[in-house]
């Protein structure tokens, strides 16, 4: 009798070990099921859906460009990359020949090789090294869509910026009664330090370009960035955060944030005309 | 055997198996079940969390994992390229390419041209792609000067494309107002000989138009701060290279 209960038991036991061993898995592969489900089906609906709103009257026509992917399924995906990024490369050069015949200074970005240029009338003034850059998650996914060179298609054109320092360092001066006053007023003239450089330049087909000065990062020595970012929450730069914190996947804002050196990033900044225009390959 | 589980015989009263069973070992079953019923939540919660951070795991790869399902799945899922992609066309592209990079290159100019960074007062006098000479100049201070009268000037240098459409040697200066305002003088009349200054501006001057000059100083300690009235300030070793390499109609960028 003794025996016959210990085996059912044993049974039991077996049985409920085997249930909880499903059971483990399925509480814990739940999560990531649901979080792959996610992170692979939504790009395809946003694929599928031709959501077509980050192209402009300024795009160039889809007939003229060349489609960035090679739609032909059995092509080498090695081959259409390749295609994919001569295309891409073939647009830059198109767009920065239509940027020699403006008589502004304008940004050449060239993410392939992490150098941004700034140029008038096709002479490169600066050449400024790119030392480490980002794409945001919407624009890792446009690179991909057909759409993509219809996007980069025309130069885009600057809309709005916003920085730390200012574009004009203007000091106003009440003219000096006398020679003695005249000579203290030397002092007022000449520059402070800038603070810690940091650029917002929107352009137009959603492009957002964020420039950050690199080799002071990680300075306790800048307050000012502090400041700065007060500033951003309290003042005018509040939409800019609140549009970027529900920048939710996948968002229609593309956006590149770029480090430079703090020389480069000021001039760049006090370079750029209020509708400077971009050439862009990335 | 003395049960040291009163409670759980207790509850377990209705148990079938306390008929057949001494108290003592239905109390060790309970004790087991109730043990185990405690680590299964355990397990469960283990599990739980071990699922979340693999799934956390896969957010944080999601725009790399998104972007290769979109890489894949675009060909079968979108309209057929009106261009299919081969090595000859990308032989094609390549040399559309070279074609495009030659084009640009030839709005760089041939002869010396000068470029002005106004943000680090520095000059580069460059032929071509070779830098010839560069050094350290001064710009505009971008002064607002307010006087009597409702009257300001601001002292800043234009940005943009310019040409060379004068170069003068021993240069003689004609000062303006704010020149005597600034330095809190009395303003001379116009014709007035102490208005002509045949030292401020160097041994020679380039005029850029508008009244703008890449001019010489008396001042070389401040060269390289952003002290002028708009006007570019050299020392005399750039300006004596600028004035010998820079023809009538070459260009100046100033960024």
């Amino acid at each position: 009798m003794k025996n016959r209960i210990s085996r059912k038991n044993i049974y039991n036991q077996a049985t409920s070990r085997k249930t909880q061993f499903n059971s483990f898995f399925a509480v814990m592969l739940a999560p990531v099921l649901l979080a792959f489900l996610w992170v692979t089906i939504t790009p395809v609906y946003w694929l599928l859906k031709e959501d077509h709103s980050f192209l402009d009257s300024t795009s160039k026509p889809d007939k003229v460009s060349h489609s960035p992917v090679n739609l032909d399924p059995q092509t080498s995906t090695e081959s259409r990359q390749q295609y994919n990024d001569l295309s891409i490369e073939k647009v830059y050069w198109e767009n920065k020949l239509l940027l020699c015949k403006d008589d502004s200074i304008s940004l050449s970005i060239d993410l392939v090789d992490s150098l941004i240029l700034l140029e008038i009338q096709g002479v490169i003034l600066r050449t400024c090294k790119i030392e480490r850059y980002e794409l945001n998650w919407s624009l890792k996914y446009f690179r991909e869509h057909p759409k993509f060179l219809s996007w980069l298609g025309t130069p885009f054109i600057l809309q709005d910026d916003s920085a730390s320092i200012t574009k004009v360092p203007v000091k106003v001066i009440h003219a000096p009664k006398n020679p003695i006053d005249a000579a203290k007023l030397l002092q007022k003239i000449l520059p402070k330090n800038d603070p810690f450089v940091e650029i917002d330049l929107e352009f137009n087909r959603n492009l957002r370009f964020h420039i950050q000065q690199g080799d002071t990062l990680d300075s306790p020595d800048h307050p000012e960035k502090g400041i700065y970012y007060s500033d951003i929450l309290a003042g005018n730069k509040f939409e800019t955060l609140r549009s970027s914190v529900k920048e939710y996947y996948p968002s229609r804002m593309y956006q590149i944030n770029v480090v430079l050196s703090r020389e480069d990033a000021r001039a760049i900044y006090r370079a750029l005309p209020n509708d400077a225009r971009l050439a862009l390959r990335m | 055997m003395p049960s040291i589980y009163p409670r759980i015989i207790e509850n377990s009263a209705n148990d079938d198996n306390m008929n057949r069973h001494d108290p003592g070992e239905m109390a060790n079953i309970m004790f087991h079940k109730q043990t185990q019923s405690r680590s299964t939540k355990g397990i469960y919660f283990s599990a739980f969390f071990t699922g979340i951070t693999l799934a956390y795991f896969i957010f944080a790869n999601a725009p790399s994992i998104g972007a290769y399902v979109i890489r894949v799945s675009a060909p079968y899922l979108t309209k057929s390229a009106e261009e299919p992609s081969s090595s000859k066309t990308n032989d094609l592209l390549t040399r559309k390419i070279q074609n495009l990079k030659n084009r640009h290159q030839k709005y760089t100019p041939k002869i010396p041209y000068l470029i002005i960074n106004t943000s680090d007062n520095h000059i580069y006098l460059k032929k071509g792609p070779r830098v010839i000479h560069e050094g350290p100049c001064s710009s505009g201070s971008y002064v607002v000067l307010k006087a009597d009268g409702n009257r300001e000037w601001i002292f800043s240098t234009p940005r943009g494309a310019f040409k060379i459409q004068m170069k003068l040697k021993e240069p003689v200066w004609y000062m303006p107002d704010w020149a005597f305002i600034e330095e809190g003088r009395e303003v001379p009349p116009a014709n007035s000989p102490q208005r002509y200054n045949s030292k401020a501006l160097g041994k020679y001057a380039l005029s850029i138009g508008s009244g703008y000059l890449i001019h010489g100083t008396l001042y070389t300690r401040l060269i390289g701060q952003p002290v002028t009235h708009g006007c570019i300030r050299l020392a005399n070793e750039e300006l004596n290279l600028v004035y010998r390499h820079l023809r009538y109609g070459a260009k100046v960028y100033i960024y």
